[in-house]
This record gives structure tokens, sequence and C-alpha cells, in this order.
């Protein structure tokens, strides 16, 4: 393959940045920071991911058909989180019409 | 060049381009696949956030850890048998992958270790969940069913990727790959290293609540 090798140097550095981000994560829970601290850790595991993707998977120096399926991955994943998160966010919204309940007892 | 190119493909770089291109396609399919059980996760922790803090409260968030850990130096390994390949140095090559394997079943053990100790204090959901008193159990034992059901899709996944690399230590042992030739190694090494990101997103969502 046209890719050349990544230097010994960046893998380790790279290790040790997901490592140490990894030690983090725990520090971040033990520290009982509640819904900030739970914050904070999807952002780190975000930024490990990002970091594996573009360092290890080497993400930038493929082919930008490769790419664009990573791409496609995360597009298709986003439209599942929303249309998932729209459903059961507004399911309140407006009461379900009252044959609808008992077509669903009825079963 | 040790391998011919297949007589569909005009070059070799073609050849590597196309495998990577669909393996790259295979793990947008993985991205669904396991973004169908985070959606599913996610939802259920909206509707009981209690029961999943007191469910996450039972599993070993130290040993977690100590497995992410792990995980991350295998893909570390994995990274060093790619550059070891694109050299063309076999050695190193297949040192690297057994490294990376050597880490994977730590990394499983360490898992079943876990098992065994959710089992012993009985608390696998569906089968015997009587360890647990607390408050909120039936959705406390749910949690327990999604922290098996992903855990459990993410081992099995390893399992594959264990395969894959004994099969990739068995190549390189025959002098398959050189410095034009490895593509089944970068692309085992993408599906290693994806392996290895659905575990960063598990470990803060079942162990870190």
């Amino acid at each position: 393959m046209s890719k050349p090798p990544i230097s010994s140097t960046t893998l380790l550095l790279a290790w040790i940045a997901l490592v140490s981000l990894t030690i983090a994560t725990y520090l971040t829970w033990k520290g009982s920071f509640g819904v900030a601290g739970e914050a904070v850790n999807f952002v780190i595991a975000i930024a490990k991911a990002t970091l594996v993707t573009v360092v290890y998977m080497e993400i930038r120096k493929s082919h930008y058909r490769a790419r664009f399926a990573a791409l496609a991955g995360l597009v298709w994943m986003a439209i599942l989180i929303g249309l998932v998160a729209s459903d059961y966010s507004t399911r309140d919204w407006n009461p379900a019409p009252v044959f609808w309940n008992r077509s669903i007892n009825r079963h | 060049m040790k391998s011919s190119i297949e007589s569909h493909f005009s070059t070799l770089r073609q050849q590597a381009e196309s495998a990577e291109f669909g393996m790259w396609i295979f793990l947008a399919t993985e991205v669904l696949f396991f973004g169908a059980v985070f959606c599913s996760y996610a939802v259920y922790r909206a509707s009981y956030p209690h029961a999943w803090k007191a469910g996450a409260g039972l599993n070993d968030a130290m040993l977690a850890t100590v497995m992410t850990a792990v995980l991350l130096t295998s893909s570390l390994t994995m990274a060093m048998g790619v550059q070891a390949a694109k050299r063309g140095n076999s050695s190193p090559l297949r040192r690297n992958v057994l490294l990376t394997m050597l880490l994977g079943v730590l990394f499983l053990v360490l898992k079943f270790y876990e098992y065994y100790e959710h089992a012993h204090h009985q608390l696998v959901p569906g089968w015997d969940f009587s360890g647990y008193q607390g408050a909120s159990a039936q959705n406390v034992e749910l949690f327990m069913s999604f922290y098996f059901a992903m855990t459990g899709l993410h081992a099995l996944h390893m399992i594959v990727g264990l395969g894959l690399l004994a099969t990739i230590w068995v190549m390189a042992g025959r002098g398959r790959f050189d410095e034009a030739y490895h593509a089944p190694v970068e692309n085992i090494g993408l599906y290693w290293h994806f392996v290895d990101i659905v575990w960063i997103f598990l470990f803060p969502l079942l162990y870190l609540v």
C-alpha cells in the first residue's frame, strides 16, 4: 500500500496519551462530580476514539473512499440517534388516542 | 513480490485500496450494529437513572480500568505490527501480532473472571439475580442484562479478532507479506482498533455511571 509507516515515537506517544486519558477517566469518576463528571468522561472517550482512529487506523492517510465509508457510518449513526431521541423525547407531547390503548389492552 | 495480483485488479495498490475500502464499509455496518445497542442503552438509562447508577456500582471500575489499559496496549502492539509489515520485517511483525493476541487473551481472561464473580454473587439476570437486595431490583437487573449483552458482543468480536490474528501470524511465518503486499495485516489491524474503540465507550457507560 502507498501509506508510509508511522514512526514508533508517534505510536508510543499516542499510547501514553490514551493510557493517561484512561487514568483521567477513572479519577474523574472517583471524584464524584455527578453529571459533569459523566459528561467529561464521555468527552474523554470521544477524544480517545479520535486518537485511535487518526493515529492507529491512519484515517487521514487513507484513500478518500475509505474516509467516506467511515463518515457514512457516523452519519447513519447520527440519524439513528437523532430519530430515537426525537421519538422518546416527544412521546408525551400528544397523548395517544383512547382507542389505541383499547387496542393494545385487547392483545 | 511474493504475492500476485488478483485478476480483476490492475495494480497491487488498487487491490490494497479496494480491500481497505471494503473493510471500512464493514466497520461502518459495525458502527450501526453497536450504535443500535448504545441507543437502547441510552433510552433505558434515561428512563431508570437511579437503577443504572446502582447497577454500575455492582461492577469493578478498577478492574475495568486495567482491562482498558490492556486493550489500548494491544492496539499499540497491533499498530507496531502493521508498521513492521509495511517495512517488510517479518520477525517484528510476528512478535507484535503474538503480543497483541496475548494481550487480547489477557483481556478476555479478566472479562470472564468478572463474569465468574457476578455468577458467584448471584448477579446474572434471567438466571439468578437474588444477590441484589436493593431498590428497583427489576430495573437493576435490566442494566445487568445490558452489561452482559454489550460486553458479551464485544468479547465475541475479540474472539473473532484473535482468530484473524492467528491467521495473520501463520501467514507471516510462511513469508506471505512484504513491503508491497501487506493489506491483510492492515485490515485486521483496522478491525482490532475498531473493537478497541467500542470498549473505549463501553468502559464509562457500564462502569463509571
